[in-house]
């Protein structure tokens, strides 16, 4: 039985080609190699038939359908994320653990700061004996524990969720879901309740280009976080 | 006595300012305050003249349920 005889490449990817950590090789045309540099941290790697090698590191495009819009913590009597931009489809807006400096006030919304009138109506169902509330256009704002006013306990596991719909329409109402859970009641009794159902803010039609998030009853919020969205 | 203040955030620009409210600002949490004052009101009036009608009756907020169930 023969040995076999095995060619030594004359030529091939040096690995001196390489001058850090995370460089990378690419082919930068037919037959050809190139060098392509680490990139930025949290950059992702993109085809680009424009850059040298046909491709680069970029910064992620928005990370599918959900871009933050802004977020932060809440303090003062009332927060407003104003400049909202009409890029998307829908808003969700995530409120956090949030509690008053004064027991029984509770958290509201405002669209585009609209408090004159009686512009907010909504429905909603309750965990708790009293088991569902509604209010027929009689209120200035949106009352997140309509009936059910919060307790300024730090442990209130507090949570808001809306989903604004078709925010930039300029010829229709705007309608919105909520949900979440608030700490209420009395102490020692107090309970979480469970909350969820729709709203409308039926003022003359515009883009909603802000949101207030607000404490009222005069007090201030003592914690708490927002998080807006936007949805395609 | 020093205005109670709103925060700003401006999703736009990114920028971010607590600042004490204006003269509307101030006008519209004070009536917002006097409505929520109003409220309270009326359900601690309306929760007294339900305990006091129990009490002449004679049962318990259980037991009443229990009648309107």
């Amino acid at each position: 039985m023969g040995s076999s005889i095995y060619p030594v490449p004359l030529s091939g990817i040096q690995e001196t080609l390489v001058d850090a950590k995370g460089d990378l090789i690419v082919g930068s045309a037919a037959d050809a190699t190139a060098r392509l540099a680490v990139g930025t941290n949290d950059h992702v790697l993109t085809a680009d038939s424009s850059a040298t090698n046909g491709i680069k590191w970029a910064a992620a495009s928005g990370g599918g359908a959900f871009t933050s819009i802004a977020s932060g913590s809440l303090s003062s009597t009332s927060v407003s994320i104003t400049g909202i931009v009409g890029t998307y489809t829908n808003l969700m807006l995530f409120v956090r653990d949030w509690y008053p400096s004064s027991q029984d006030h509770y958290l509201a919304i405002r669209f585009n700061n609209n408090s004159s009138g009686t512009n907010y109506g909504w429905t909603l169902v309750r965990s708790q004996a009293t088991s569902t509330g509604a209010n027929q256009f009689a209120a200035n704002e949106f009352h997140f524990n309509d009936g059910a006013n919060g307790q300024n306990n730090s442990d209130g596991n507090n949570f808001a969720k809306f989903t604004i719909f078709d925010y930039t329409n300029t010829s229709t109402h705007k309608f919105a879901e909520f949900g979440g859970s608030f700490l209420a009641g009395t102490t020692p009794t107090q309970t979480q309740r469970v909350i969820n159902g729709g709203l409308v803010w039926k003022a003359t039609p515009a883009a909603i280009t802000e949101i207030n998030i607000i404490m009222i009853g005069g007090s201030s919020f003592s914690a708490g976080t927002y998080e807006l969205y936007g949805v395609k | 006595m020093s205005r109670p203040t709103i925060k700003i955030h401006n999703a736009d620009t990114g920028e971010i300012t607590e600042i004490a409210m204006n003269d509307t600002q101030y006008e519209q949490y004070l009536k917002d305050v006097a409505e929520f004052d109003a409220k309270k009101t009326a359900e601690e009036t309306k929760a007294a003249q339900k305990a006091a009608l129990l009490e002449r009756l004679g049962i318990t907020q259980d037991e009443a349920n229990l009648l309107l169930s």
